[in-house]
């Protein structure tokens, strides 16, 4: 019995490092979309999932520095909880943008004049109540930079006035 | 077969009556090289908390940007600005009783260079 439980535990090593091997993932691991439960009756939500942020090396030489900017993007679900403890008969439904791209978005639209951020931190912000109302926010919190703004183009050189006869 | 569930409930930061809680989800920390450093810029450490009772309620903030401020809070020669690099993030799990009181902290450990 010793022998075959051994055997059973040097087979299934293998597996077991193939599927906790570190950085050998290349697909996408959706975990930051808002869980859902029960019977779902809708979902449309965007969530984070990847973003190369620029370190302050990549900052410009001679850009403006902000010290912090801060965007904040949201996933929602709410739960119709049944009488059954347990149940899976929960209707539930689940919605919203928390995506990068809306916090990123929301960074820009409160700061206009930024180029660019970087060191960013990138935080969850999970709040539920009684299992009834869900929310799952993506914070991005970063340091921004304004690149100096380029000299306005200069106005076309009047045409010479024409010579008198 | 009822414990694994409990255990992942006690250290997943979440309360089945009440959640507001912050988590940590990715930082891209600097290099030496690609920050303005010097070989006298200081070790910081920050730590930032959040916290479950009886898997019922989770509240707190073991944020990345909590824990930094905290580190710039208590950078030495008093509070300053500056960014962090060569940063080893941590995780720090206490729980007591099966995860009747569990304390989620994450940990920042590095150097302070000039922003």
């Amino acid at each position: 019995m010793k022998i075959l439980l051994a055997a059973l535990l040097i087979a299934l090593l293998p597996a077991a490092g193939w599927a906790f091997g570190e950085g050998d993932q290349d697909n996408a691991d959706p975990t930051d979309m808002i869980a859902p439960s029960g019977l779902v009756v809708y979902y449309d939500s965007s969530g984070p999932l990847s973003f190369v942020s620029m370190t302050p090396k990549d900052v410009p030489d001679g850009a403006r520095k902000i010290p912090r900017v801060k965007g904040v993007a949201c996933q929602r679900g709410i739960a119709a909880p049944s009488l059954l403890v347990g149940s899976t008969l929960d209707l539930s439904a689940y919605y919203g943008d928390g995506s990068y791209a809306k916090a990123l978005r929301q960074i820009k639209k409160d700061n206009p004049e930024i180029s660019g951020i970087y060191d960013v931190r990138v935080d969850l912000h999970m709040f539920s109540i009684l299992g009834v109302y869900h929310s799952q926010c993506t914070e991005v919190t970063a340091r921004a930079f304004v690149l100096p703004s380029a000299p306005p183009p200069s106005p076309p050189p009047a045409p010479a006035p024409a010579a008198k006869p | 077969m009822l414990l694994l569930p409990l255990l992942a409930a006690a250290t997943s930061a979440c309360g089945i009556l009440y959640t507001d809680a912050k988590v940590p989800r990715g930082w891209r920390t600097a290099s030496p090289s690609e920050v303005k450093s010097s070989p006298d810029d200081p070790l910081v450490q920050g730590e930032s908390c959040a916290h479950a009772v009886l898997w019922l309620v989770a509240w707190g903030d073991s944020s990345y940007d909590r824990a930094l401020k905290d580190a710039l809070q208590h950078a030495p020669g008093g509070p300053r600005d500056g960014i962090m690099y060569d940063v080893r993030s941590d995780l720090k799990v206490k729980a007591y009783v099966l995860g009747l009181y569990t304390k989620e902290c994450t940990v920042l450990n590095g150097k302070l260079a000039k922003p």
